[in-house]
């Protein structure tokens, strides 16, 4: 992959840059097939096909079937869509997700509640959610299980196949189906999917995780039971209507391909870059990612400074990383559910900041960064 | 062609032998707010007449006269010569718009003569005025208890015909009482403060301390909010920047953990008595109301006027939070002040703040604290912003900011 420089720039699981690749493919994709799939003339049909290719070639990618592929606005719209179709349900029921799930799922509670579903969720001590509470969680009444594969927040991996096992298992005693989503945004392109181990019912996906363009998504899909709340022409099979967003679909395409050719490399790179960072950390600095079972995409770090602090300090030396939670005594810690979640002691929330690493980001740099913190936390107060 | 604006003054026109010293500062004030645009203001007992070209928008009139302190009322205003049929023409121009111009409902008359030659009572002048009512807007009836629409008509050197009593905000003009330097953190107290001294006559600079990188940028830009926002009620002002980072780290490192806001305090009061000095003010204003925090208990604020030569004004000392939010309302702060971005960083925040400081105690610390420097450094790096009557930048000086990090 052609790298953009990116110096000082450790926030790639907020967004990262678009690759060249994408973005030449956007700009052909836009001014090829610039007319509306649903159309029956010539120019219409050729857009539609072009679209089916895409779909194809994406399903391929991902081994999974090309009608289980809908694509959305990002994978904000995608969790959604899974959620909100529980609204047309005929009796409300209940819903397990973790505690350390992405806003735009933990948001989902409070419009589930109120028209009379339980939420239940579940801790994830150190990062990670304990199977067994899972299988406790589950009643006859659960008819969805949202977990997510990768947490954006401090990188731990979820074991899905045995989190989907379980919930299989249960389906047999009861003789009902239970819905299982995973929000997979910061995974796709960074660490291989096993859909047939995974065994989930639908996915999330943006595409801006993995180079892709901004705006854009999917949803892997394969219950017959989602339907969407938003209506529209009945495009993606009825799932996501208004007209499709063509080039950036493609674009996605080309950046997808170009993220699983690189795969390997690039989590060979980033696992050096993270495993140098640990390294050089001082011991006055906690990390709070463990490595294993662990992204080495992301790690999260706490030190005695409020997360802010610190992070304006690194942007005064030339770092952009990201913070969880606010300086201020009064105002609300936004950001601090997931590590609360994970049942991070309270002083090292209100420390934590984030490091998300990518291609661009090299070894002198990320030593610079963690040389940076070690002394910024030392240095002050 | 131009338009008149009656302005009413309240306190101004009860003043003795001084008075003329308000009237002009008041006169002043209301020509600055209105620079560019082609006006007069004459004087009368207890009035003042602003005469102003038509290319100044009515908006920006009532921005001005709303704005500024001395005013009680105003009134749009039409005049005529001493004679009756100039006055039926002028009350037919007044009724011609505002209020009237929909001719429906009920009104009244209300003259009055200050001119006690004009040859019609003010009840017979009422009566003439109504018929003219009458031609122009027949729909509408007589209602001398309770009308919906009132015509004044005041005799005065000439004869002055209006239909609306707009509110000002009283007080006195800014300026007329001296000058003072406004501490202006990022909350809800101090632009309310600021904005209660200016009703006095006190014309103000302000001071904010800026902390960064523990307090965030964003918290500058609000505090520049703020003093914009108050700068039409103060007649324009200068917002000074203190770069007070390497200050609040060494009490930080050097005073009890309970005393730290207590010497922040005093390092501050003892900042702005300096600068206010060079800067030629009088006193310090601050938002501070007894008891609403720890520090602003008798000890704490009697602790931080010993570091004070300067007189200090709290004139929120008495109100409750909900009346300063309400005010912070009315003047158009509140929605800028609530905004998240803190004026101090949960760092300098001790957990169990000392309330009831010893002041001898407190004040032999402050000393050991090795503090003078830093203030000095921040003195001499401060930045400025000049804002003018309208709220708008006009002068920045920004020496390059000294920072730590």
């Amino acid at each position: 992959m052609e790298t953009m420089k990116t110096t000082g720039y450790f926030d790639h699981a907020a967004t990262t840059f678009p690759s060249t690749k994408a973005l030449e493919r956007y700009r052909s994709a836009a001014l090829e097939y610039w007319a509306n799939p649903s159309t029956k003339y010539p120019e219409g049909r050729k857009s539609h096909a072009y679209l089916e290719t895409i779909r194809d070639s994406i399903a391929k990618m991902l081994d999974v079937r090309p009608n289980h592929i809908i694509f959305t606005s990002g994978a904000t719209e995608a969790n959604d869509i899974v959620f909100q179709s529980l609204l047309l349900r005929l009796s409300p029921g209940e819903v397990i997700i973790s505690g350390i799930e992405h806003s735009s799922i933990i948001q989902q509670q409070r419009i589930l509640e109120q028209a009379g579903w339980k939420i239940i969720m579940l801790r994830a001590p150190r990062g990670f959610i304990n199977p067994e509470d899972l299988e406790k969680a589950l009643t006859s009444k659960t008819r969805l299980v949202s977990i997510m594969s990768l947490n954006n927040a401090v990188g731990t991996l979820q074991d899905i196949p045995a989190l989907t096992g379980i919930v299989r298992e249960y389906e047999k005693t009861t003789g009902r189906a239970i819905h299982f989503h995973t929000d997979a945004t910061q995974q796709l392109g960074k660490l291989p999917i096993d859909f047939a181990a995974w065994d989930v019912d639908s996915a999330s996906f943006g595409a801006h995780k993995f180079h892709g363009p901004k705006g854009v998504g999917f949803l892997y899909n394969t219950s017959q039971g989602v339907e969407n709340l938003s209506k529209g022409g009945g495009q993606e099979g009825g799932l996501r209507g208004g007209t499709e967003n063509l080039a950036g679909i493609a674009s996605m395409e080309a950046a997808l391909a170009e993220a699983l050719a690189n795969q390997k490399r690039v989590t060979e790179h980033v696992t050096r870059l993270n495993d140098l960072f640990r390294q050089t950390l001082k011991s006055h600095v906690t990390v709070l990612t463990q490595r294993e079972h662990s992204s080495p995409y992301i790690i999260t770090v706490s030190t005695a400074l409020p997360a802010e602090v610190m992070v304006r300090m690194l942007i005064e030396r030339g770092f952009s990383v990201s913070a969880g939670s606010a300086c201020s005594s009064n105002a609300r810690a936004k950001g601090q559910r997931v590590l609360e979640m994970m049942e991070v002691t309270p002083e090292h929330r209100g420390g934590a900041i984030r490091i998300s690493f990518s291609d661009s980001n090299t070894e002198e740099e990320t030593v610079s960064l963690a040389r940076a913190i070690n002394t910024v936390a030392k240095e002050t107060v | 062609m131009s338009s008149l604006y009656l302005i009413r003054l309240g306190e101004i026109a009860l003043k003795g032998l001084n008075r003329s010293m308000f009237e002009n500062m008041l006169r002043q004030n209301i020509k600055a707010k209105l620079k560019g645009y082609h006006n007069t203001i004459t004087k009368q007992k207890g009035r003042l007449f602003l005469k102003i070209g038509d290319d100044c928008p009515r908006e920006v009139v009532d921005t001005a006269l709303s704005t500024t302190f001395g005013i009680v009322g105003y009134s749009r205003s039409f005049s005529a010569p001493k004679e009756l049929e100039a006055i039926h023409e002028a009350a037919r121009e007044a009724i011609g718009e505002g209020p009237f111009a929909e001719g429906k409902g009920s009104f009244k008359v209300i003259s009055r003569r200050a001119d006690k030659s004009f040859p019609l009572t003010s009840y017979q002048l009422d009566v003439e005025l109504a018929k003219t009512v009458h031609e122009v807007h027949p729909d509408l009836t007589v209602d001398v208890k309770n009308p919906d629409l009132v015509l004044y008509c005041e005799i005065r050197d000439k004869a002055y015909l209006y239909t609306t009593q707009k509110k000002g905000l009283g007080g006195l003009p800014v300026g007329s009482a001296g000058k003072g330097l406004l501490l202006l953190s990022g909350g809800l107290d101090s632009p309310v403060a600021g904005f209660l001294a200016a009703k006095r006559g006190v014309k103000m600079d302000c001071l904010y301390f800026h902390a960064y990188p523990y307090t965030s940028d964003e918290a500058l830009e609000k505090v520049k909010t703020l003093a914009s926002l108050i700068a039409p009620y103060l007649q324009g002002t200068r917002l000074w920047v203190a770069h007070f980072t390497e200050a609040q780290l060494q009490i930080k490192r050097t005073a009890l953990e309970n005393e730290t806001t207590l010497m922040f305090r005093a390092a501050m009061m003892t900042l702005a008595n300096r600068h206010s000095e060079q800067i030629g003010s009088q006193c310090i204003i601050t938002g501070e109301a007894l008891s609403q925090v720890a520090s602003q208990t008798l000890e704490g604020l009697s602790f931080s006027d010993s570091f004070s030569e300067q007189l200090v004004l709290r004139p929120l000392i008495g109100m409750d939070k909900q009346e300063i939010m309400d005010l912070a309302r009315k003047i158009g702060t509140y929605e800028t002040s609530i905004l998240p971005y803190e004026d101090c960083c949960v760092l300098f925040s001790p957990k169990h703040p000392l309330t009831r400081p010893d002041k001898a105690v407190a004040t032999e610390h402050y000393n050991t604290m090795g503090i003078e420097p830093f203030i000095e450094e921040a003195l001499s790096n401060l930045e400025m912003f000049h804002f003018n009557e309208l709220g708008e930048i006009i002068e920045e000086n920004r020496p390059i900011p000294n920072r730590l990090f």
